[in-house]
């Protein structure tokens, strides 16, 4: 049994879940990929330590994970100021306006990658290939051990997944579409500070990122699940308000 | 270094077995710790002799209810928080070298009978009532009284292997609870244990499968009793009962309690027969490291203490992990907030299935309101140490639970 105990434990244990996906990243496209990952990594430890430094926090790093995510998941052919404006607004925007990581309610990554689709048109992720969902596997299955990504949530996400599909093309997702979604669900859906915080509001939130993701997979895999998973870690409190309610509700009546 | 493995303060299943007899113990503590709102009256001034079962000082706002010696020997020191709110009183102890008061069962026939015993015999304040963990008033009422005589995962004395050895005075305990409540006396037993069945009525018991969380008395309080807004409960440990049952049958105050160590170094828990508040540091006399702290209750607690706490039944010695000053400059928060990062570990902190993120957000900013919709009323400290000891925040759950559970109190 291993316990967490502090913030940086929880970066330490994500950053390290990263690593085979980044390498397979810059196995696969070199200089280009360096670039986009040094880029990354000095623009979100900047404003890290900027926003601990003036709120004498201790930093908890993880803007390293953020910065890996982004890295894996951006084009690597995008100009650098794009990505240094997108993660600055998810850094700040999304996480450190609200104290910092744990304090709000987003995913830092998915708010920068989202910004870099909206606000630079002509920006598209990549279509992630099945060696980035082996990539995952590893890092995983030792969140999974470490209870850092909820199984509920991924499980949920799946069967949203295989709904929503076959609302909108009348058939179940192929096995590779679920292979090539697995580093953003991973990483993004099933972030536990964006997913619901109740066990029942984790299956809700599952099931409504895996039905936004199909409704919006026509525009490409990668962007269906972060814009999924941004809005889900937006109703994500109001799930858990539901949930919360829904069992106030059944005490009273029983007590 | 990463990933702190729960070795140097694993939480424990119940110890069970051979008792060893203490090694002389010097002093025993009255602690105001453990009586949160007490203004003490005192009985008693610095350097007095007292004897086993002497009433060291009253409530003032109860002056009912006694609180007294664990044994004898004389008042060493009384001190003071602020605003006049006891301390510790420390009692240096003479070996028994008093002598004992002629030993006399003490019949009782009525429930009146029953609140007086209890209380000027000083073991009124084994009970703690539900909402709000505190000593009862004289005549407040109980809906029912909960007897915890599980196999806690803290470290605490097993009563399977003891209580065979003291079912009568058990028994007897039990019986006169029994006079306190028109409620039920609902003693709370893990699975398997054996014990004569007890034929008065009045007295359930019910049987709870070896778990952290169906060990802890809220969720027997959830699971048989309900809410306790308007129906208030009593709980009381097994070892206190045990002591009721002593006093009828000797009529002398038992001051003895079975306490169960737990050593970072040696690693093995062991039973000792001590006293109610006794000095840690006698209990671990002999080997002690550099460097180890002293912990009343389950070492997860971290409640590092000198003297053991009125309602602990475990002490541990931990030794704290070395950390270099450049991993501590990286990573330490020197008073500042940390968040409460979701893991599944804390899922499982707190009983009675309440929502743990969503409720450990509400107590550290104080939301009164949401403590109370996810449940929190019924909930004490000890619900909160799994939370404290698990949560990336390295708040004191249990501090901000007093805090709302106060204002709840004095807004009624």
């Amino acid at each position: 049994m291993i316990a967490i105990r502090q913030p940086w434990q929880v970066t330490f244990a994500v950053t390290l879940a990263l690593l085979p996906p980044v390498l397979t990243m810059l196995d696969r496209n070199g200089n280009a990929a360096l670039r986009v990952l040094v880029t990354a990594l000095v623009v979100s430890l900047i404003w890290e330590l900027i926003f601990t430094r003036a709120r004498r926090q201790p930093p908890s790093w993880h803007g390293i994970a953020t910065a890996l995510i982004v890295s894996v998941m951006a084009p690597t052919d995008l100009p650098l100021w794009h990505l240094a404006l997108a993660l600055s607004f998810g850094i700040v925007i999304g996480e450190q306006v609200f104290g910092g990581r744990g304090f709000g309610f987003l995913n830092a990554a998915a708010v920068s990658l989202a910004f870099l689709i909206f606000a630079f048109p002509g920006t598209v992720l990549p279509e992630p290939g099945p060696d980035l969902g082996y990539a995952t596997l590893p890092g995983l299955a030792l969140l999974l051990a470490l209870g850092l990504v909820f199984w509920r949530v991924l499980v949920a996400l799946a069967i949203g997944l295989i709904a929503g599909f076959a609302v909108v093309n009348g058939t179940a997702p192929e096995p590779e579409t679920f292979l090539a979604a697995l580093f953003a669900a991973t990483f993004l859906v099933a972030d536990p500070v964006a997913s619901a915080a109740t066990q029942a509001g984790r299956w809700l939130y599952g099931i409504v990122a895996g039905l936004l993701a199909a409704f919006f997979s026509a525009t490409g895999l990668a962007s269906a699940v972060v814009f999924a998973a941004l809005l889900a870690g937006l109703v994500a409190p109001l799930i858990d308000d539901i949930v919360i309610r829904a069992r106030t509700g059944r005490r009273s009546a029983r007590g | 270094m990463f990933l702190t493995p729960f070795i140097k303060g694993r939480p424990v299943r119940a110890v069970g077995g051979a008792v060893e007899p203490p090694v002389r113990l010097h002093s025993v503590a009255l602690l105001g710790a453990d009586y949160p709102g007490l203004r003490a009256d005192l009985r008693v001034k610095e350097g007095d002799a007292v004897v086993a079962g002497q009433v060291l000082f009253t409530d003032r706002k109860h002056p009912d209810i006694a609180f007294v010696a664990p044994a004898s020997g004389r008042v060493a020191s009384v001190t003071f928080a602020a605003g006049r709110r006891l301390s510790a009183l420390i009692v240096e102890l003479d070996g028994d070298k008093a002598e004992k008061a002629a030993s006399a069962p003490i019949r009782v026939g009525t429930a009146g009978d029953a609140r007086a015993l209890l209380l000027s015999r000083g073991l009124w304040p084994a009970f703690r009532s539900r909402p709000f963990g505190r000593i009862p008033p004289p005549d407040a009422r109980a809906d029912a009284i909960f007897v915890h005589a599980m196999a806690g995962f803290d470290g605490a004395p097993d009563p399977a292997a003891l209580l065979p050895g003291v079912a009568e005075e058990f028994a007897a305990g039990l019986r006169l609870l029994t006079l306190l409540t028109e409620g039920a006396v609902l003693t709370c037993f893990p699975e398997g244990l054996e014990l004569p069945e007890i034929e008065t009525p009045g007295i359930r018991r019910a049987f709870f499968a070896p778990h952290p969380m169906t060990s802890m008395t809220s969720h027997h309080v959830a699971q048989l009793h309900g809410q306790v807004r308007d129906r208030p409960v009593w709980t009381i440990g097994w070892q206190d009962v045990v002591a009721i049952g002593q006093l009828l049958r000797t009529g002398q105050f038992p001051g003895e309690r079975i306490v169960a160590i737990t050593d970072a170094h040696s690693g093995r828990p062991v039973l000792k027969r001590a006293l109610l508040g006794v000095s840690l540091h006698d209990l671990f006399v002999g080997s002690s490291p550099p460097a180890a702290n002293l912990i009343s209750g389950p070492a997860i607690s971290g409640n590092e203490a000198l003297w053991l706490s009125r309602y602990d039944t475990s002490a541990a010695r931990i030794v704290p992990p070395q950390t270099s000053n450049l991993w501590k400059a990286l990573t330490s928060s020197s008073g500042a907030l940390r968040p409460i990062l979701p893991h599944a570990g804390l899922d499982t902190a707190l009983p009675v299935g309440i929502p743990a993120v969503p409720f450990l957000r509400a107590l550290t900013v104080g939301d009164a309101e949401s403590v109370e919709k996810l449940g929190g009323r019924a909930l004490v400290e000890e619900d909160m140490l799994r939370a404290s000891h698990r949560c990336t925040s390295g708040t004191d759950y249990a501090a901000k639970l007093r805090t709302v559970l106060d204002r709840m109190e004095a807004e009624g």
